[in-house]
């Protein structure tokens, strides 16, 4: 699959199993690529990463695991070599993690707790509910729902959500913003923007500061981002991470994120939504807050409350923090899907146009691009692309990033608002010019980024099944359209002439009814035979049907008028019902 | 005179009646929150068979108004409208769409029965009596 913003990013994948296996990160003609070489069991065996914009990047990585699918050691050479052993508590059962090599962590551990109790000559300490108050280099204190109130004197502000909303720095706050998905956007400083976040494909994302697109983050099979570029081409950030997440090889500014998540509250520490991650100790501070129903009987290492993705970082996330996932998309306790989509081949579908169907089909009502195919990633957006995007409800897109320049749009799962949050129609006035700096690709332009309108992220907006809606409508106009047929007092005798004009012989009611009546009268009885038998064709039918209608026309109408009363309250509940 | 011409010149009336326009648009709107209520009690597929049984009772008496002073005549109305009642919770009615044409004809049926019944009723109470109208 090639992604289509500049640079392209390429990313390889096996049939079968749908695992990655090669990531290749285009920039001004040099690349950033790596083979990921695959167990049978789904484990990651290797790494062979050919960074042509990093020398120091290059490396290959042999990776091994024990029988409990956890990592055992990482061999990468010089640049990276470590072994994990799992034996502080005297058997190893329940995953506590020590590490040797080029960066060595070995605490004491209690089997019981699995807390640390000792690193080194220094005691770590845990309050009640068994939250690390300290540990090698940071400091925390905890609120009852165990959140981390203080990291390392960052004061932290909640929201009822449970999402970390404000940092304090001794009086210099910063405001944390996030999307309709409760998913991180962008960090400010009151009105200012210090940066956003923007998601692309594959699980990169597109980074903007004060004075726009600051650069793109290309992420690998974890969804961890290996490579930065700046708009002009240029490199802004390349790393490697070790298996638990710390960075290595790095150059250029430091900007790690690890499986997406960011170290914007203190260094070396993650901050997943629900959790803080200390990538160099390779475990959270605080407990799974879900306590015993975390624990799978079948899984021992889900009795560790502590341990990141049951030791299995190379081939799990924990998009939450509360519930790791694996390769195959699934979540580890089975409780698919995941919270949100970024494992699995779910994480590398097409954003240009997300409508639920493979391969870029347009959603109905589509007025953009007219013709198939409509651009793919890495397709150019064709010169003829005066196109107005359908919004508001109903609009099934994940995100569609392009507009023109000196336009402010950001539309965001199918609703599209302006910078002031208000709903706007999404419209392209012309082909975008692929001279400019953000628009310009290597491949083509296809994707223009503009200036993202932060305030306006929290705009929620459900989209409404408009299939439901439009089913419902159109089946009740049908029904109530033909229901008022009936309305008609001489429905049956328009039927009967036209049946008559037609050469139908229908069961008019009124000859039936006379025939009936004419039977008892004489006393032959009512039969088939006796009653003429009578025209049982479609037309016959339906002759017959608006011969009865007509055949008491007060009754008639009644019944339609009923009816009709039926259609509108049914059309209306199934309307309401529409999810 | 016959059941059979009692029966036809019945039917031969109850063709005379129409119901105005303004009674057609209450009968729509009026029927709204009789449907709401059947389904607040989660009996929406008996909404309609209820009220077509009231407009076809309604129209039977309409039909035989000049009967009104004649107890046998609202006892007999009585009687049919509890046999009704059955038919109401006890057959298998859908809140599916069923169209208008098949309710019309399973009410014009019902109202002959009707009028059939109170033809008999009527001649057992009061006696051959002059055709109608």
């Amino acid at each position: 699959m090639r992604e289509g913003w500049p640079p392209a990013d390429v990313f390889t994948y096996d049939p079968s199993t749908d695992r990655m296996n090669q990531y290749q990160f285009n920039v001004n003609s040099q690349s950033d690529k790596g083979a990921v070489g695959w167990n049978p069991n789904g484990t990651l065996g290797s790494l062979s990463i050919t960074d042509q914009l990093n020398s120091g990047d290059t490396q290959t990585c042999n990776y091994n695991h024990d029988d409990l699918v956890r990592i055992a050691s990482a061999n990468c050479g010089m640049p990276w070599s470590q072994t994990f052993s799992y034996s502080a508590d005297t058997t190893g059962a329940f995953g506590n993690l020590s590490k040797s090599g080029t960066s060595s962590f070995q605490p004491t551990y209690s089997y019981q707790t699995n807390r640390m109790t000792q690193v080194g000559s220094s005691t770590r300490s845990y309050d009640a509910n068994g939250n690390a108050l300290n540990d090698t280099s940071n400091t925390y204190t905890w609120d009852a729902n165990s959140r981390p109130v203080t990291v390392n004197s960052v004061g932290l502000t909640y929201d009822a959500l449970g999402r970390m909303v404000e940092q304090n720095r001794s009086g210099t706050y910063t405001q944390i913003v996030y999307d309709a998905m409760s998913t991180r956007l962008a960090l400010m400083s009151a009105q200012s923007l210090q940066k956003a976040f923007v998601p692309l494909a594959g699980g990169s994302m597109a980074v903007y500061n004060s004075n726009g697109l600051a650069y793109y983050r290309h992420s690998d099979w974890l969804g961890s981002s290996r490579l930065a570029s700046t708009p002009s081409r240029g490199v802004y950030s390349s790393t490697a991470y070790a298996p638990f997440g710390e960075p290595y090889a790095s150059s250029g500014t430091a900007d790690p994120s690890f499986t997406g998540m960011n170290q914007d509250t203190s260094p070396n520490i993650y901050d997943f939504p629900a959790r803080e991650y200390n990538s160099i100790h390779g475990r959270w501070p605080s407990p799974d807050p879900a306590g015993l129903a975390a624990v799978d009987l079948t899984d021992p290492q889900t009795f560790n409350r502590y341990a990141y993705v049951r030791n299995s970082p190379l081939q799990s996330v924990d998009p939450s923090g509360l519930d790791p996932c694996d390769d195959d998309g699934g979540c580890l306790d089975n409780s698919d899907p995941c919270p949100i989509e970024i494992c699995g081949p779910d994480l590398f579908d097409p954003y240009f146009i997300d409508d639920g169907s493979a391969g870029g089909v347009p959603p109905a009502g589509f007025a953009g691009p007219t013709g198939p195919p409509i651009p793919l990633p890495g397709q150019q957006l064709p010169s003829s692309t005066p196109s107005t995007f359908p919004t508001g409800p109903g609009v099934d897109w994940t995100s569609i990033l392009f507009g023109p320049p000196n336009q402010s749009l950001l539309i965001f799962n199918g609703v599209c608002v302006n910078s002031s949050g208000a709903h706007i129609s999404c419209s392209l006035p012309g082909a975008i010019d692929c001279t400019t700096q953000e628009n310009a690709n290597v491949n083509g332009c296809q994707a223009a980024f503009f200036t993202i309108p932060v305030g306006s992220a929290a705009v929620s907006d459900k989209p409404r099944n408009t299939t439901c809606t439009d089913n419902a409508v159109n089946n009740g106009i049908l029904h109530a359209g033909i229901d008022a047929i009936g309305l008609i007092p001489e429905g049956g005798l328009i039927s009967r002439a036209v049946g008559k004009f037609a050469g139908w012989r229908g069961i008019v009611a009124t000859q039936q009814g006379t025939k009936a009546i004419r039977a008892i009268k004489t006393g032959s009885g009512i039969s088939s035979t006796g009653m003429g038998g009578g025209d049982t064709s479609p037309e016959g039918k339906v002759s017959t049907g608006l011969g009865v209608l007509g055949f008491i026309p007060g009754v008639g109408t009644a019944a339609s008028a009923l009816s009709v009363g039926f259609d509108v309250f049914r059309t209306a509940k199934e309307v309401r019902n529409c999810p | 005179m016959s059941v059979a011409n009692d029966i036809k010149s019945s039917i031969r009336a109850a063709k005379k009646i129409r119901l105005p326009w303004w009674g057609v648009l209450c009968l729509i709107i009026g029927s709204l929150p009789i449907y709401w209520l059947f389904d607040h009690f989660s009996k929406l597929s008996s909404a309609l068979p209820t009220l077509n049984c009231i407009a076809v009772l309604c129209f039977a008496i309409a039909t035989k108004w000049k009967l009104r002073r004649g107890a046998w005549f609202w006892f007999t109305m009585a009687i049919i409208a509890a046999l009704h009642i059955p038919l109401i919770l006890f057959l298998p009615w859908t809140a599916r769409w069923v169209p208008a044409f098949a309710i019309a004809a399973i009410d014009s049926v019902d109202l002959i029965v009707i009028l059939a019944i109170l033809s008999v009723v009527g001649r057992l109470s009061e006696g051959p009596r002059a055709p109608a109208g």
